[in-house]
C-alpha cells in the first residue's frame, strides 16, 4: 500500500508514477520517496508489482546512477512503522508499507496492490 | 594538474569545509559531504601458452581489471556539488589516480552542468565501466568497449533529462580535450584529442531503453616509426603518400544502443562505428547482443559481440618501382606498413553467471571463446604471427559498492 501524508498535494498516482518517483532522478514529482530496507518483505512485493524489476537489477541501476552522478537511490527506514511515522509529519514524502497496516489519521493510502 | 595535485586538494578541500576553521562558513553554506564507493577483484586465466589477452595469459592473475575507487562528493545546497573519483588498481600497481574531477551545478531538477575532468561518454555504461557491480559481465565485450577508446576528458557538459507519461528523455552535449599516453596494439603511444565534442539522446519507456550518439575530436598520435616513413615519402615527393600515413586527423565515433529489462529477463545491444580520416587508420566497427535471466538471485547471460578493422588501403602506384634499389625499399616499407597495420577481425561468445550474495556484493564468473581471423591482430599478443587465433578466457569476480 503506498502512502502519503492527508495534506500532501496529490489526490492520486498511477503504478508507473509511482515508478517514476522512485527511479527516475528526474522526476516531476514534489514527492520524495522512501524506502524499507532491502530484504523486507513488502520491498519485495512493492519491486515486483510497482518497479517490475528484482532487487539485483534495482541495485546495479543505483550504482550506475551514483557513479556517474546522475542520481541517488531514495533514502531507507527500517520498519512500516519509521515510514508512517514519517509521513505523518512531512507532505513531501511518499511511501510504501504492508496492505494491513493501521494507518495513522494524518495519513492516506494513494495505491492498493493487487496481488 | 598532476594526479597527486589533485587528491591533494580534495582532501584538503574537505576536511577544510567539514574539519577546519571554516567548519561555520561551511555550515552557514549547508555544506555536506557524501563518500562512497566500489571494488573489484578479479582473476583470470587464459588456456593458451603463445597468446596474452588484455594481460590475461596462462598464468592465474588479478591484473589488469581489479580495481578499488573512493568516491567523494562537497555539495553546497541542492545546486553546486564538487565530484571526485580516486582510482587505485592492481594494474597500475596500486598507484592512485584520480578518474574524474568535476564542479557540477544543477540550477533547475532537469538542468545538469558539469566542468572538470570526466569520463568520456562514448559508449552506454561509460560512467560506470569501472563499477563492476553495477552491470552483469566481468569483462564488458572489448569489440565495444575497447582499451583504445580514451577513457576521460577535460571541458564541460551539459544534460538535460525531462519525462512525458512514460517516456523519459535525456539529452547531453559535451566539449572538451584529451592528452595523455593510450595503449595501442599493446605499445603505449602519445595522444591528444582536441576539438572533443559529442551528443548523446537517450530515450527511456516502460523497461526499453536507446541510446544514440554522435562524437568527434582532431586526433594527434606520436608514431615515430610512422612518422620517419613519412617525412622519407615527403623528401622524396611522393607527397599522396606521405599524406596517406599522416597519424593527425579528424576521427569521427558513432554509437547506438537498445536495451529491455524486465523483471525476469534482460537484452542488450550495442553497436559502434568508428570513421578516422587518416587513410592509415581505416574504419571499424564492432557490436554485441546479449540475453540475461534473472533467477532469484542469480543472473545468467550469454553475449555475442564481433569487431572487423577494415583493411588500409596505400595510394596506388605513385612510388615507382624496378628503377633503382632506394625506390624499391621505400615501396616496401610503405606497402608493408599497410599490409601488416594493426587490425582484427574478432568473434566472441562469453558466458556469465552472477550471484548477487546481498545489496552490495556479488560474485561473477565469467566464460569466453574468442576467435580472431587477422594475422596482424590487436586483440592478443602473439608470440608468433600465425594466420588465426583462439583461445578461451576464465573469469572470476567478486565486486562490491559501499
Amino acid at each position: 500500500m503506498v502512502v502519503v501524508n492527508q495534506d500532501a498535494d496529490v489526490k492520486s498516482l498511477s503504478r508507473k508514477q509511482i515508478k517514476r518517483i522512485f527511479m527516475e532522478p528526474y522526476s516531476p514529482s514534489h514527492l520524495k520517496p522512501v524506502n524499507l530496507p532491502k530484504g523486507n518483505k513488502t520491498r519485495v512485493v512493492f519491486n515486483t508489482k510497482i518497479i517490475g524489476l528484482p532487487e539485483s537489477r534495482i541495485s546495479s541501476y543505483w550504482a550506475q546512477m551514483k557513479f556517474s552522478g546522475r542520481g541517488k537511490p531514495p533514502m531507507e527506514l527500517d520498519s512500516d512503522s519509521e515510514v508512517l511515522d514519517l509521513i505523518r509529519s512531512s507532505k513531501k514524502h511518499i511511501g510504501y508499507v504492508m496492505e494491513t497496516s493501521d494507518l495513522p489519521e494524518n495519513v492516506k493510502p494513494l495505491f492498493t496492490v493487487q496481488y | 594538474m598532476a594526479n597527486s595535485t589533485y587528491l591533494h586538494l580534495i582532501r584538503n578541500l574537505l576536511l577544510t569545509l567539514t574539519l577546519g576553521p571554516f567548519t561555520s562558513i561551511g555550515h552557514a553554506l549547508d555544506v555536506s559531504t557524501e563518500f562512497s564507493g566500489f571494488g573489484r577483484v578479479v582473476a583470470g586465466y587464459l588456456d593458451d601458452s603463445d597468446i596474452v589477452y588484455g594481460q590475461y595469459s596462462d598464468e592465474l592473475t588479478l591484473k589488469p581489471n581489479s580495481l578499488l575507487g573512493l568516491q567523494g562528493i562537497l555539495n553546497t545546497g541542492d545546486k553546486l556539488r564538487l565530484t571526485a573519483l580516486g582510482l587505485v588498481s592492481h594494474d597500475d600497481d596500486w598507484e592512485a589516480d584520480v578518474e574524474w574531477l568535476y564542479l557540477g551545478y544543477r540550477p533547475i531538477k532537469n538542468l545538469d552542468i558539469k566542468l572538470g575532468r570526466m569520463h568520456t561518454p562514448f559508449f552506454k555504461i561509460s560512467d560506470s565501466l569501472d563499477v563492476g557491480y553495477a552491470y552483469h559481465w566481468i569483462l564488458p565485450p572489448q569489440e565495444v568497449y575497447r582499451d583504445t577508446m580514451v577513457r576521460y576528458f577535460e571541458g564541460g557538459s551539459i544534460q538535460y533529462g525531462v519525462g512525458f507519461k512514460d517516456l523519459f528523455i535525456n539529452a547531453e552535449i559535451y566539449s572538451g580535450s584529451f592528452k595523455d599516453e593510450v595503449s595501442i596494439s599493446n605499445t603505449d603511444v602519445d595522444l591528444t584529442l582536441e576539438s572533443l565534442q559529442g551528443y548523446i539522446l537517450q530515450l527511456n519507456w516502460q523497461g526499453f531503453g536507446v541510446r544514440g550518439s554522435f562524437h568527434t575530436g582532431d586526433v594527434q598520435m606520436d608514431l615515430d616509426q610512422v612518422a620517419t616513413l613519412k617525412d622519407s615519402l615527403a623528401q622524396a615527393g611522393f607527397n599522396r603518400s606521405a599524406a596517406s600515413v599522416d597519424t593527425d586527423g579528424n576521427t569521427d565515433f558513432f554509437q547506438f544502443g537498445v536495451d529491455y529489462h524486465g523483471l525476469e529477463y534482460f537484452a542488450w545491444m550495442e553497436w559502434t562505428k568508428i570513421v578516422p580520416s587518416q587513410q592509415l587508420f581505416a574504419e571499424s566497427r564492432g557490436y554485441y547482443v546479449g540475453l540475461g535471466h534473472y533467477i532469484g538471485a542469480f543472473t545468467v547471460a550469454v553475449t555475442y559481440s564481433h569487431l572487423k578493422d577494415e583493411k588500409p588501403k596505400p595510394v596506388d602506384n605513385e612510388i615507382p618501382t624496378g628503377l633503382s634499389p632506394e625506390l624499391d625499399f621505400l615501396n616496401a616499407n610503405y606497402q608493408g606498413l599497410f599490409d601488416t597495420w594493426p587490425r582484427s577481425e574478432v568473434t566472441t561468445w562469453a558466458f556469465t553467471t552472477r550471484w548477487d550474495y546481498n545489496s552490495n556484493i556479488a560474485i561473477k564468473g565469467e566464460y569466453k571463446r574468442i576467435e580472431e581471423s587477422s594475422p596482424y591482430t590487436t586483440t592478443f599478443e602473439p608470440k608468433e604471427i600465425q594466420s588465426s587465433y583462439h583461445s578461451n578466457l576464465f573469469l572470476m569476480s567478486l565486486e562490491w559498492v559501499f
